[in-house]
């Protein structure tokens, strides 16, 4: 019985010294000597009597700043006493944080852009899962749509410029954009586009084929690549388009026959021109030079055959129905000289490696001790994610979700036996180089990324959240117009024109954005230029093809484009313009030498478009609207804001509304 | 319970902590393992987008070139041509360039070929242009 009393001694006095020790720590902050300095510091700094009051009247204390729509508090700022003083000295963690004026502290708090807890009040756990300092713009997303900043936000910017190329919202689900629909072709009709030699080459190393392939290297083994060679295009396979695409081969390989080598010569020639006036360059590129929106042509031959670039030129819709290339209106002949002048520019490569699987094959029989199964490798390995087949429709569910990952705790993720540093920036930097580096029977193929966009995509997968209240988010402005149906719709869908130009929400950034383009140019020139487009900017390189549209198209898209793309802005104003267009024209050259960077005639800068003609193409109420400020209506624009004053600019729009350039 | 029992006990705890303890990885700066060495996230090269070349690109490339040397494509046209940025980042103090962005030519008794970017590019973005001036074109040799 003693013995126990004693052993209760014991223990309590354990207990006690304990406490001691806990109260002791929890009652020393980390936060005061912090505060305790800061307040000298506006002791000593204080000038006026105004600020000697503020001095007086600081508390030392926790702060902490409530935000009622997140439904949480950050207390950040007990360390950090000094972030909305710009006057506050540059010592961490006292220092002042720059460019807070559009996201004041008090009202948004900290941990929504910086990640880290919100409630602690001491080191380390305050500075948990904060986000590296290079890799905060990705948390921008939580509420901007991420679109809207890619001159506030550029490396998020250049990170989703990455992913939308590489498709990973293919397979992956994200917070802020939707699963991308075309990410790979259609292979509903490969059959008949490709070799099986080349697409076993393809599937083996695709940047062999295309320097610029957007398809990652999925790591498959030689019988796992004859499998799926067998099972897309090999003789038992389906996967063919119907017999309407090659309705026209059999006329076309007749006017072929009948050419000898000068008229097979001069139908190169003849392919050349066209395809300069087409502007194929605008989105392919060939021998270095053009777009980047579709593949490049340099080895075309390498890889199909002229039968089917016939048939595709003639209507692309018809073998891949979500393609983004127009349809052109040509003549069979124009037709077959384009295909024979890529075939001349095309390389013709050699055998390699590709022999030998074929080798390989016909030595086998075409089986191993486990004959693998095309259509199960294209499931399993998440080919149908991209790509469509009849039967297997594209999914983007196959990867985990990635719209929470900013959220995620550390404790969830599975580093196995990498040896990485535990933190989610180190996983995700980690995934990116070596996707199967956490196991053997991972799915994901390997990107060869460079260092850089590996940190740019880190960034933007770092800031995907999706516990953002929709009040809190930033809408787009731009209204989704509804989309043209009808007649005007089928040119809109023949001519791919949202493949390139914007309307609303819809559409590319390519081109310029049309959705005031009614109140912006004059009918009259929009049907002429429809019909031949012309440069109005010198120095793009992408330009609007020449769609070969005949005169009542373009009138009909004239119509619509003049009716419904209107705004209520520029029709609304009205111009005062002045009286006097040599006035005008002496203010154009000598005070505000516009000619810097416009170009009248042969003389002028590259800049900004030609203005030879700009009377007969812009209406005048836009072009007011423009002289007082360049930027009103286009903030993407080049222009500088210049400060014109009202009477020079009705001189200005006099002078520009009289240059018409020469009547055809 | 018994003393034999108490250090049983004890032991197993012990063993607990240290099994605990052992079971942390020890992070590295790199790893290797994968055909390549992998980076860590802070081993990364540089790889954010300077908001200042973002301004740069858009509104100063044309004219005094991509590196800043005066050598842009529009530099035919003016009369004399751009400057070379180089030089004058040398040559001027950090409030002439910034009055010069701001106001234009005229401010340094130049001409009209420089224009006023006051109303185009906000105060905050200024700033960040001059950075970008500073660090990237000022920085070549």
């Amino acid at each position: 019985m003693a013995n126990l009393r004693r052993y209760f001694f014991v223990f309590s006095i354990l207990l006690a010294l304990v406490s001691l020790v806990i109260i002791f720590q929890e009652s020393s902050s980390a936060w005061k000597p912090y505060q305790l300095a800061y307040q000298a510091f506006l002791a000593q700094s204080a000038r006026t009597p105004a600020e000697q009051a503020i001095a007086g009247k600081f508390v030392v204390g926790v702060r902490q700043d409530w935000l009622p729509p997140l439904n949480r508090a950050d207390r950040c700022r007990s360390c950090h006493i000094g972030v909305d003083d710009p006057k506050a000295p540059a010592i961490p963690p006292i220092a002042a944080h720059p460019d807070l004026d559009q996201h004041p502290p008090r009202q948004f708090g900290c941990t929504i852009c910086h990640g880290g807890e919100g409630y602690a009040t001491r080191l380390p756990d305050a500075h948990q899962k904060i986000v590296p300092v290079r890799a905060l713009e990705g948390s921008c997303a939580k509420c901007h749509q991420y679109g809207d900043l890619v001159a506030e936000a550029p490396t998020a910017g250049a990170g989703n410029k990455l992913i939308a190329r590489y498709s990973c919202n293919g397979c992956h689900q994200f917070s802020d954009r939707g699963p991308k629909a075309d990410s790979g072709p259609d292979l509903s009709g490969i059959g008949a586009k490709v070799s099986a030699r080349w697409l076993a080459k393809w599937l083996l190393q695709p940047r062999d084929y295309l320097v610029q392939a957007r398809m990652p290297d999925f790591l498959l083994t030689d019988p796992e690549i004859l499998a799926l060679t067998d099972f897309l295009v090999g003789k038992d396979a389906t996967f063919r388009p119907n017999a309407a695409f090659f309705s026209d081969s059999a006329k076309g390989e007749e006017m072929l026959a009948r050419l000898d080598d000068d008229g097979l010569d001069e139908l190169v020639d003849q392919g050349k021109i066209i395809f300069g006036r087409l502007r194929c360059l605008t989105c392919h590129k060939l021998h270095g030079k053009g777009g980047d929106l579709a593949p490049e042509l340099n080895r075309i031959a390498l890889k199909s055959n002229r039968q089917w670039l016939g048939g595709w030129l003639q209507e692309p819709p018809r073998y891949d129905p979500q393609t983004i290339m127009p349809t052109f209106t040509l003549t069979r002949a124009e037709r077959l000289a384009v295909v024979e002048y890529l075939w001349w520019e095309s390389e013709v490569g050699d055998e390699g490696e590709v022999a030998e699987l074929q080798g390989a094959q016909a030595k086998d029989g075409g089986a191993g001790p486990e004959k693998l199964e095309g259509r199960k490798l294209f499931v399993e390995k998440g080919c149908y994610n991209c790509h469509g087949l009849p039967g297997l429709e594209v999914k983007n569910d196959f990867a985990p979700s990635l719209a929470d990952f900013g959220d995620k705790k550390i404790s969830k993720i599975d580093f196995r036996k990498s040896g990485i540093p535990h933190t989610a920036q180190d996983y995700v930097a980690a995934k990116l180089q070596a996707p199967r580096l956490f196991g053997d029977n991972l799915k994901m193929p390997l990107f060869k990324l460079a260092p850089a966009e590996v940190g740019q995509i880190a960034t933007v997968i770092l800031g995907q959240s999706s516990k953002i209240p929709d009040a809190l988010k930033r809408k787009n402005p731009a209204e989704s117009l509804p989309l043209p149906l009808g007649e005007v719709g089928r040119l809109f869908a023949g001519y791919k024109c949202f493949s390139c130009h914007r309307i609303g929400a819809n559409g590319g950034s390519l081109a310029p954005d049309l959705t005031m383009e009614g109140s912006k140019v004059k009918k009259e020139w929009l049907i002429a230029y429809l019909q031949k487009p012309s440069a109005i900017r010198p120095f793009l390189v992408e330009r609007m093809p020449r769609f070969n549209m005949s005169p009542a198209e373009a009138e009909l898209l004239a119509d619509y484009i003049g009716m419904v793309l209107r705004s209520a802005k520029i029709d609304g104003t009205t111009p005062v313009m002045g009286e006097d267009p040599g006035a005008g024209r002496q203010l154009y050259f000598d005070k505000y030498q516009c000619q810097n960077c416009h170009t009248i005639g042969k003389e002028g800068g590259y800049f900004g478009p030609v203005l030879e003609a700009v009377g007969a193409r812009l209406q005048p109420q836009w072009l007011w609207l423009r002289l007082e400020n360049a930027h009103g209506l286009e903030p993407d624009s080049r222009e500088p804001v210049l400060a014109i004053s009202q009477p020079d600019r009705g001189l200005l729009l006099a002078f520009l509304q009289s240059l018409v350039g020469e009547k055809e | 319970m018994s003393r034999v029992g108490l250090t049983l006990l004890a032991v197993l705890l012990l063993l607990t902590v240290v099994a605990g303890a052992a079971a942390q990885g020890a992070g590295a700066a790199e790893v290797a393992g994968a055909d390549q060495k992998i980076l860590a996230f802070a081993a990364l090269p540089e790889f954010k987008v300077p908001v200042g070349e973002i301004i740069y690109d858009r509104y100063c490339t044309f004219c005094h070139g991509d590196e800043g040397g005066g050598d842009g494509l529009n530099g035919f046209a003016l009369t004399p041509g751009p400057a070379d940025l180089r030089q004058v980042l040398a040559r001027r103090s950090a409030r002439e360039v910034a009055d010069i962005i701001e106001l234009g030519g005229v401010a340094v008794g130049k001409g009209q070929g420089m224009p006023s970017f006051r109303a185009t590019i906000p105060a905050g973005k200024l700033a960040l242009l001059q950075r970008y001036l500073r660090e990237k074109i000022a920085a070549q040799k």
